[in-house]
């Protein structure tokens, strides 16, 4: 199946309100991207622009989302994953509200039982923040 | 690559990045206890030694390195075997 094919809350564990990622638009062997439409009643909505942390979830989601799709595809349960730490965070802009903004994840290593991705957000062609992510994705389950 | 490379390069992520202070950098001191690195910097190192010297540090190699030496080292004879 292709990631669109996909229910988005069938590839990440978290549910509404907390849901950052409407689709998973594309997923390859070591990246992927997404697209969110930012409604007003965002909880990370402030003032009529997304703040900072929903765009740090949305990254984080997006990632969340490739995982599960892989694990989908290869017929295992979604697994639960957590942000370890966030480094070299750029915020350009807040997007607003009522808008689209995408992500693009490029996942740079997996070590020490961290998978290390680099993300950003874009509107248009326009950079709106990337950082990198150190993400513990939990091997229990 | 010389060990002195690894130790200058190393050295340089824990002044840098950990603002560890120059005077705490000895092969002797223990990651942890003195130099008060937590399990997520060691990702971080890792990070760094995948990226300045194309290795891929191992979780059951790291429970083994106590002290800066012992990392200098390891990092030392893992290019040496590449």
């Amino acid at each position: 199946m292709n990631p669109t094919d996909y229910s988005i809350t069938d590839l990440i564990p978290q549910r509404p309100p907390m849901v950052m990622i409407d689709t998973l638009v594309h997923a390859g062997e070591k990246s992927a991207g997404g697209r969110l439409y930012i409604n007003a009643a965002n909880i990370f909505c402030r003032d009529g622009k997304l703040q900072e942390a929903g765009m740090v979830e949305f990254v984080a989601q997006t990632a969340a989302a490739w995982t599960g799709y892989l694990q989908r595809e290869a017929g295992k349960p979604v697994r639960l994953g957590y942000i370890g730490s966030i480094k070299n965070l750029v915020i350009n802009s807040l997007p607003k509200a009522d808008s689209e903004i995408v992500s693009e994840i490029v996942v740079d290593s997996e070590l020490l039982g961290y998978t290390i991705i680099t993300g950003k957000i874009l509107q248009s062609v326009k950079v709106l923040m990337q950082c990198e992510m150190r993400i513990k994705v939990d091997s229990a389950q | 690559m010389t060990r002195e490379n690894v130790v200058r390069t190393i050295n340089g992520l824990l002044t840098e990045e950990f603002e560890i202070e120059e005077k705490a950098i000895s092969s002797d001191a223990h990651l942890k206890d003195d130099l008060g690195l937590e399990s997520l910097d060691f990702v971080d190192i890792a990070v760094i030694v995948q990226k300045e010297f194309g290795l891929t540090l191992k979780g059951e190699e790291m429970t083994s390195i106590r002290t800066l030496g012992n990392l200098y080292d390891h990092i030392y004879t893992c290019i040496q075997k590449k």
